[in-house]
């Protein structure tokens, strides 16, 4: 059998605990297998022994054992996949002890792994083996649309089997509605008395063929004493049964919708002491019992593709997006459910669900609205999105802890669409994650007008904040972004502006007087203050232009770059005087060239206005800034400098010490969640110390006797110095770092500290607590 | 208004912690991820100022992550499948190391509470020498005040050795015994009634307030004005359960002569399991006191039960009363003002009812909205009706908030800010966190006489004349 382009056929096998379907998927496997077919077996039970007897009686190493011990950068699927007999793949999910953390939770995260290497990809059939019932949206996993296309279900005759067959089916229906994915039931023998009467008896209730019925034999037991299946021990009549199997999935078989019974039918059916199994064979045509096949059960042939699989991007890059706290398995700084929100509010004409109880929206609302209210309330500044963000929450209450929020979710998104928004965003939180809601169901509820987009954030459970963002940039792109929009001239995309700094729209408007002066319009604001259409229309920029050159800024230039072939300026927003300098020369050039090149960045047409001359603006201000220099060098000039900081690019202020004569004796970076890469481009030696230890810090202030301290809080040290604070996102422009030179130079000429700092003791005395 | 704008309240996560955090020397340890923690934090910390310096640098990373107030376990998807034991007990040792506090309450988080750890039984072998409480399940999108009084009858509970709280969901206590009815029965007329004597044994007349937690944003100016009036009528409040009281507070509570409900959201459940524990009779606040009629009433009912002279408070109100109305007839003698003015109000069914009582009642304004938070929590559902059906404003309640125009919105910050996004012209009183911003050096109250003169002085200067 060749393998599908599209991928593998994904085979669930459900049933009862103990009811011997690691033994069947085994068996199943090892027929596939001998028939040729490249077959992947995924354990997903925490006993994780699904594999055994392919491996030859080897127990193998879990996935979740492995996350647990191996930071997310280093994972190596090789570790956790192994080959077992005739080059079957094996996987065990794993999972915690009985009794402890949430072993549904833990198959999500297996396969997630899965995903993110692609293994599946490898393979022409996969077939799930998982526990028991279907416990809770995490077992439920594999029966997921995006997961198996096929379902099996190993029941025996006794009650409490039948019972988890028909719990399952009751999963699948919650799934699929009237889809069709159940092959039908294998019956494996228990030897029971009027058992094959009993399971026939439920099959025709049900409305789902025997599709293959195992005996009871001693070439189970005696195979599994030698640590293999029955098919590689050689037993015949085993072999066959499950050869014939094989075979009808390769041909083509036959699928069905799922049609449980309600559990008062099924205890009517088959509670000992109610009845005889032929009292009821003439229940079928009772109006409660299911109808019989219809003529629309499908038939799969050939293992034609299934839906689309999830993945981080199926058909382009597929290299996970992480953040720092991610990449070094670092203790995760907020949530990325809350980071997800606070930048899809940014899709300012679209709501956003989150899907969540309602602590979770009431604390990313808060959040999001304090970086509105104390601009409104210093200044007056109304930010619409900080203020009134679009959020709306599914309110998850204990009802949907147990029983599922997806009926809660597609109400409130059905009241949503009652306004024909361009796009309803929904993400889910950690509850939601952990119960297994599908949020990617609720795409189908798309309409016409109103596109559904989903982030499955997952709380925390996906990482933190800065995950939440990434995940939600690169999710919105690839699912609204146009690729088929063609670029205009002079036109750019600002990429990441920060949605929290209080300066990000100063600093766009200082920005747009540059992109004015050179005739450049500004697209989308990738994403701050934005509209769909205007992400829809990302293409319609030639050019995209960081606002921050840190990590989650070159992640996004790397996505961009990879997934829709964007062009790039080498120079991110200028802060300081000698970036502004560099970055005025080098867009007038782009912009230059362009006009002269229409196949160069900003491409199109002759530029219609012309660029004034760039030199004059960098000449005045270069005049402004050394006379500004002058002014307060003879105050500063030899003063100590120390810096602990958690900015990582100081350049624009380090260089105005510089020109001032200031003595730069340390410069100590901290530990930041959201960046990791010191840069300068100041040609002297500087006095770095990366990683900076905090609890050096009073040392260092006693060794190296700083006249200023600059640090991102202001502290009431111990130790008599001018302490200044640095902002971590300054203002763009020529004059940034000067600004907070001149102001150190007024304090210390003017001898300004305040007497109220003396009085720290009075609050100590009375208020301390 | 964007019809999606909903109204995005605190839940009974948030009423849990904020309980807590309002006891000194307790530990509240969050076992969840740090998303949920440093908002909570940053209130605690806000509210309750625990620090000199917004420094990050002052607080050890793991666990506090920089913040003062409510370390928390940081949980991600590995302690979902395996469970937060271990991460639990690194958390309890490194407290117990470095802190001296009297208790740790332990409060899973919502996704915390899924996994279905044994809180009782990790903390059992973990902590080694501090008593703890163990709060399993914070409720999924129960009320703020469903949680807080959770919050508060579990350390009740662990404080009286009678420990059952833990698998208690929020909301699902009941009562041992009948209660006595100490409410006032009818604030609207004046006709102030306690149905039964108090327990004389205890002779000083030393009080406890109840309902006032640390989330209010004027909390401890509420305490100090009704601390203050009780205060000149001979009775002592010793303390305010679980906002700004001690552990030793709470032990003492025992000996008051009467609990104080100020706000019965907040305080009604308790005051009921404090009399069925401690045999303490309660008297409840029919609605805030707001305004100098809620406050006489208030005040005087107090002082009839406690049988304390209340002719220094009267005295006060009086004085009170003049220096509104200097302000109100020199302002009303030029313009007619404030009379006709309309007013919103955006808050409980308490609060809505208690502001507006005074402002149509005392001002002469005109309700033109109102914007109910929890509606479920009903308790003055029926008094703000009759309110505005006796004057024929009951059209009022159905107002869509955003669309209405009015002078003057009391309202939290969030929703005022909003309002001026729609342009609205109007002057914002804040009366709920989150605020628009403003740093209250000088406690501030709307409780109370003085109270009544902040709110009348907010609304003459909100005014446009």
């Amino acid at each position: 059998m060749k393998k599908n382009p599209n991928g593998p056929k994904e085979i669930a096998i459900y049933g009862k605990g103990g009811i011997g379907k690691s033994t069947i998927s085994a068996n199943i496997s090892a027929s596939l297998s001998k028939l040729g077919v490249n077959v992947l077996q995924v354990g997903c039970d925490p006993k994780h022994d699904s594999t055994k007897l392919l491996m030859h009686g080897r127990k193998i190493k879990t996935i979740l054992d492995y996350m647990r011990e191996v930071k997310p950068i280093d994972y190596d699927i090789t570790k956790v996949l192994f080959t077992g007999y005739n080059d079957i793949g094996c996987v065990e999910a794993g999972g915690p002890k009985p009794g402890v953390g949430c072993a549904g939770r833990g198959i999500i995260s297996a396969f997630e792994l899965l995903d993110q290497f692609q293994t599946k990809q490898q393979y022409d059939i996969v077939i799930y083996d998982v526990l028991g019932d279907v416990v809770c949206g995490g077992f439920a996993v594999p029966i997921r649309r995006e997961y198996a296309d096929i379902i099996f279900i190993v029941t025996s005759g006794e009650f409490m089997s039948l019972y988890a067959a028909n719990n399952i089916l009751k999963g699948i229906k919650n799934y699929d509605g009237n889809e069709h994915r159940v092959a039908g039931i294998i019956f494996n023998e228990r030897g029971l008395n009027n058992e094959s009467a009993r399971v026939k008896l439920f099959a025709e209730n049900v409305n789902l063929p025997i599709v293959a019925q195992v005996p009871r034999s001693q070439s189970f037991a005696d195979a599994e004493e030698h640590n293999v299946t029955a098919v590689e021990y050689g037993d015949e009549d085993i072999n066959q049964i499950f050869a014939e199997l094989a075979n009808t999935l390769i041909e083509g078989i036959r699928l069905h919708e799922a049609m449980p019974l309600d559990d008062e039918n099924l205890e009517n059916l088959f509670m000992p002491g109610c009845s005889t199994v032929e009292t009821y064979s003439g229940m079928s045509s009772d109006s409660t019992s299911p109808s019989k096949a219809k003529s629309s059960d499908v038939t799969v042939k050939d293992f034609p593709s299934g839906n689309n699989k999830t993945g981080i991007c199926p058909d382009n890059d597929s290299t996970p997006v992480l953040s720092k706290n991610l990449l070094y398995d670092e203790p995760l700084h907020g949530c990325a459910f809350n980071g997800s929100l606070f930048t899809g509010v940014h899709l300012m004409d679209i709501p956003v669900v989150a899907h969540s109880p309602k602590s979770c929206i009431h604390i990313s609302n808060q959040t999001i609205t304090s970086s509105g209210r104390r601009p409104l309330f210093e200044r007056g500044s109304l930010l619409p999105a900080p203020i009134a963000p679009n959020l709306v929450s599914t309110m998850m209450d204990q009802s949907d802890m147990v029983f599922g929020g997806m009926d809660s979710l597609e109400a409130t998104v059905k009241q949503l669409l009652l306004n024909e928004p361009p796009a309803i965003l929904v993400v889910s939180s950690c509850p939601a994650g952990i119960i297994g809601d599908d949020i990617d169901r609720i795409k189908a509820m798309s309409t016409e007008k109103t596109k559904i987009l989903t982030i499955k954030a997952d709380g925390n459970l996906t990482g933190d904040y800065l995950q939440g963002m990434l995940t939600t940039y690169t999710e919105l792109a690839k699912q609204v972004i146009d690729k088929e929009v063609t670029s205009e001239p002079h036109v750019v995309n600002i990429i990441f502006e920060k949605v929290i700094a209080k300066n990000t729209e100063t600093n766009f408007q200082t920005m747009k007087g540059f992109f004015d002066k050179l005739g450049i319009k500004v697209n989308c604001r990738f994403l701050y203050n934005t509209s769909y259409e205007s992400l829809k229309n990302f293409k319609k920029a030639d050019l995209n232009i960081l606002a921050y050159d840190d990590y989650t800024g070159k992640i996004l230039r790397n996505f961009f770059e990879k997934n829709f072939n964007s062009c790039f300026s080498d120079l991110a927003f200028p802060v300081g005087y000698s970036q502004t300098t560099d970055w005025l020369k080098y867009m007038r050039d782009l912009v230059d060239k362009s006009d002269s090149d229409s196949n160069y960045m900003i491409a199109g047409n002759k530029h219609c206005q012309s660029i004034p001359d760039i030199e004059s603006i960098i000449d005045a201000s270069r005049h402004e800034y050394e006379v500004r220099i002058r002014r307060i060098k003879p105050i500063l000039k030899g003063k100590k400098l120390m810096i602990i900081t958690y900015n990582h690019n100081l350049d624009w202020i380090l260089e105005s010490c510089i020109d001032c004569g200031i003595e730069i004796v340390k410069i100590g970076i901290l530990n930041f969640s959201q960046d990791d890469n010191f840069v300068s481009k100041i040609s002297m030696d500087l006095p770095v110390e990366v990683d900076y230890n905090r609890d050096n810090r009073d040392e260092d202030l006693i060794r190296y006797r700083p006249d200023i301290y600059l640090t991102n809080y202001d502290s009431n040290l111990d130790f008599d110095c001018l302490t200044s604070t640095i902002p971590l996102c300054p203002d763009v422009g020529f004059f940034s770092g000067l600004k907070i030179l001149e102001n150190w130079a007024g304090l210390i000429n003017m001898n300004l500290e305040g007497d109220w700092k003396k009085d720290e003791s009075y609050y100590d005395k009375y208020y301390s607590r | 208004m964007n019809p999606i704008m909903t109204n995005i309240t605190p839940d009974s996560l948030s009423g849990i912690l904020f309980a807590l955090e309002g006891v000194d020397k307790i530990c509240t340890l969050l076992n969840g991820p740090t998303g949920c923690k440093f908002y909570h934090s940053a209130i605690s910390d806000n509210q309750r100022i625990f620090q000199h310096e917004l420094d990050p640098m002052n607080h050890h990373e793991d666990f506090f992550f920089g913040q003062p107030r409510i370390p928390s376990t940081y949980l991600d998807k590995r302690d979902y499948v395996y469970g937060s034991r271990d991460k639990l007990n690194m958390a309890i040792k490194y407290i117990e190391a470095n802190f001296d506090y009297e208790m740790i309450c332990i409060v899973n988080s919502p996704g915390a509470a899924l996994i279905g750890d044994d809180l009782e039984g990790i903390l059992s072998s973990a902590c080694q020498h501090t008593p703890y409480v163990t709060i399993q399940t914070p409720g999924f999108s129960e009320n703020i005040s469903t949680g807080y009084e959770y919050g508060v009858i579990s350390l009740l509970e662990k404080l009286s050795g009678n420990d059952q709280a833990d698998n208690v969901s929020t909301g699902s206590r009941s009562t041992k015994s009948p209660h006595p009815t100490m409410t006032v029965n009818d604030c609207q007329d004046g006709q102030a009634s306690i149905l039964s004597s108090l327990n004389k044994k205890n002779q000083e007349p030393v009080v406890n307030l109840l309902g006032l937690p640390i989330y209010k944003n004027y909390y401890d100016g509420d305490i100090k004005e009704i601390t203050r009036l009780l205060g000149m009528c001979g009775i002592k409040v010793a303390s305010s359960l679980c906002s700004d009281c001690s552990l030793e507070d709470i032990r003492n509570l025992k000996n008051g002569a009467l609990n104080i409900v100020v706000d019965r959201e907040y305080g009604e459940k308790t005051a009921k399991w404090l009399y069925d524990h401690t045999g303490v009779k309660y008297f409840v606040s029919p609605c805030l006191p707001i305004g100098f009629e809620e406050t006489e009433k208030f005040i005087k009912s107090i002082c009839h039960v406690l049988n304390c002279s209340d002719a220094p408070f009267i005295e006060e109100a009086e004085r009170a009363r003049a220096l509104a109305y200097i302000q109100l007839s020199r302002l009303n003698s030029l313009t007619g003002l404030p009379r006709g003015v309309g007013f919103a109000v955006k808050g409980s069914y308490n609060q809505c009812f208690s502001y507006s009582n005074f402002l149509i009642r005392y001002l002469g304004m005109i309700p033109r909205a109102f914007l109910v938070d929890d509606p479920e929590v009903d308790f003055l559902k029926n008094d703000l009706n009759a309110l505005l059906e006796e004057r024929h404003m009951a059209s009022m309640l159905s107002k869509d908030f955003y669309d209405e125009d009015f002078h003057i919105a009391i309202a939290d910050g969030s929703t005022i800010a909003k309002l001026k996004l729609l342009k609205k012209e109007f002057s914002g009183i804040e009366n709920s966190l989150p605020s628009m911003g403003y740093i209250n050096v000088i406690p501030k109250t709307h409780l109370g006489l003085n109270g009544a003169l902040l709110l009348i002085e907010q609304i003459l200067n909100g005014l446009i004349f």
